[in-house]
């Protein structure tokens, strides 16, 4: 009878959890626009409500240069997937890049060329967005190991944490995208 | 006997003296100057170039036995001229300020005659803070060329040249070649230089740097554009660098293409930042800018992202370029007199 009761259960979960379209990703988009907002405190994301959750945008100038976020949400405000577009990435970046070039970059920044600066801030904070900061902590630098994971993405998908990220880069507008794939 | 004799010593050696006396650059002739320098063949020159940054700063001290070293704009006390009757200061071309900064020499000149001038060279003598000599060289004083200066009457122009040792400097005009073709060349310089070397007192250049103080305002406003809303913001949380901001309304009558806004860097104490790599004539001064697009009477907001150092919590700026529509540009004239006054405090 208990079997029976527990299979009853079992089953009764799978099945809302279906309905409910799969399992929610642990990131919350005030967890992601607040990476964003690390950037310039000045940005917002602007959202559009649908039947399954919500769609949201930025389109903003980072360092002078054409920067975008677009993605969706689910109806619990957890972000599902994202888009970030940079135009104006050296066409040689991906060659020489590393957390620490980064970190260095970012340091003395003035002195470093605006695409290869805006660049790193535009995938530190896609990478600084998708950790998952419960503590609320304001986290300005990501962690070394998962900027190198991430940076290999250049040379094919790389998941990390449930997430998938691929990064392409054309002439100079990169693409970055990253899916919660659970 | 011994007596007489010595009188007669006595009597000659005066005779000698008196006759030396009102000669006072006879030892030094025409064909010595012209074994030292005016040829400019460009062999041993300096290469001019963009000026890093100049903490110590002051008008240079040229001559013509009368005319102050300074263009008279800039006033102050005229310092002390060459008194030899053999050289005389070029009419067209002024050094209105030398000054050092990092080893290099800056040159600010400006041309006060009616023709265009293409190429120049300086002489300069260069000192340190006790006024002492650290120019080497033996004609007693150091030359620069700058080739394609370009330079159009009423217009200014600044240059630099490497190593160079001191922390003063004095310098006066070497060489003019004129777009008409024809040319100028200084005579009896080593006069200049002798006297120069003898007569230069530090306490000068401060008077002189006091000077520029009074003419520098001049730099903060024109008929073509005025700056405002100048401040700063730090947004970035990735950077400690901080965002420039600033308002340029168009009151020329014309279109107003590009700005450029040179800008000197503060600490909360009002000592100078570095704003080194970028750092242009001074130590904490840079210029940003780009594209305004303003028509005639319309006035636009701009910022210049992480332009500023974390450490600066004060800023001065003023205008220093401005692009029409028609193609020309205007120099903000007293730019470098605002610069060598401002630089050194808040």
């Amino acid at each position: 009878m208990k079997r029976l009761l527990a299979l009853l259960l079992a089953s009764a979960l799978a099945l809302s959890l279906a309905a409910c379209g799969g399992k929610s990703s642990n990131i919350s988009m005030d967890n992601f626009e607040g990476a964003f907002l690390l950037i310039d405190q000045d940005w917002a994301f602007t959202y559009t409500e649908g039947d399954g959750g919500s769609s949201f945008g930025l389109s903003e100038e980072l360092l002078s240069l054409p920067f975008t976020v677009e993605g969706t949400a689910d109806k619990k405000q957890m972000l599902k997937q994202a888009v970030v577009t940079l135009e104006g990435t050296p066409e040689d970046y991906f060659q020489d890049v590393t957390a620490l070039s980064i970190q260095q970059d970012i340091d003395n920044a003035r002195s470093v060329p605006i695409g290869r600066l805006a660049t790193d801030f535009a995938i530190s904070a896609v990478i600084i967005g998708l950790l998952d900061r419960s503590d609320e902590e304001v986290m300005q630098s990501a962690p070394n190991d998962r900027i190198n994971l991430v940076l290999s993405a250049i040379d094919g998908p790389q998941t990390l944490d449930g997430w998938t990220y691929t990064i392409d880069l054309t002439g100079r507008m990169l693409t970055i995208t990253v899916e919660y794939t659970g | 006997m011994k007596k007489i004799s010595a009188l007669i010593l006595a009597a000659a050696l005066v005779f000698s003296l008196a006759a030396c006396g009102s000669g006072e650059g006879s030892a030094s002739g025409p064909d010595e100057e012209s074994s030292t320098t005016l040829v400019s063949d460009g062999s041993g020159e300096n290469t001019p170039t963009q000026p890093p940054d100049g903490s110590e700063a002051a008008p240079s001290q040229s001559s013509d036995g009368e005319t102050p070293a300074q263009s008279p704009e800039i006033g102050g006390e005229a310092p002390v001229q060459p008194s030899g009757a053999g050289f005389a200061e070029n009419p067209d071309l002024k050094v209105v300020a030398a000054f050092m900064y990092d080893g290099n020499i800056y040159a600010v000149t400006e041309n006060v005659g009616s023709k265009p001038i293409l190429n120049y060279s300086i002489a300069y003598i260069t000192f340190d803070n006790n006024g002492f000599v650290t120019t080497t060289d033996p004609d007693g004083y150091e030359h620069g060329r700058d080739e394609a200066a370009n330079i159009m009457p009423g217009a200014k122009h600044i240059a630099g040249w490497f190593e160079s040792t001191g922390s003063c400097a004095a310098a006066v005009i070497r060489s003019v070649d004129y777009a008409d073709g024809t040319s100028w060349e200084a005579s009896q310089l080593n006069q200049w230089a002798e006297q120069t070397r003898s007569s230069f007192q530090v306490e000068e250049y401060k008077a002189g740097i006091a000077a520029l103080k009074e003419i520098a305002p001049q730099a903060e406003s024109n008929e073509y554009a005025v700056l405002s809303g100048v401040y700063m913001s730090h947004g970035n949380q990735f950077s400690t660098s901080s965002d420039l901001h600033f308002t340029v309304q168009n009151t020329s009558e014309q279109g107003i293409t590009r700005v450029t806004v040179y800008v000197l860097e503060f600490d909360a104490n009002g000592f100078p930042v570095s704003v080194s790599p970028y750092d242009t004539y001074c130590l904490n001064g840079h210029q940003t800018g780009g594209t305004v697009n303003l028509a005639a009477g319309q006035s636009g907001d701009y910022s210049s992202g992480l332009f500023l150092n974390g450490s600066t919590t004060q800023i001065k700026a003023v205008i220093s370029t401005i692009d029409f529509q028609d193609g020309t540009i205007w120099e903000n004239p007293y730019i470098y007199e605002w610069i060598l006054a401002n630089n050194s405090s808040y």
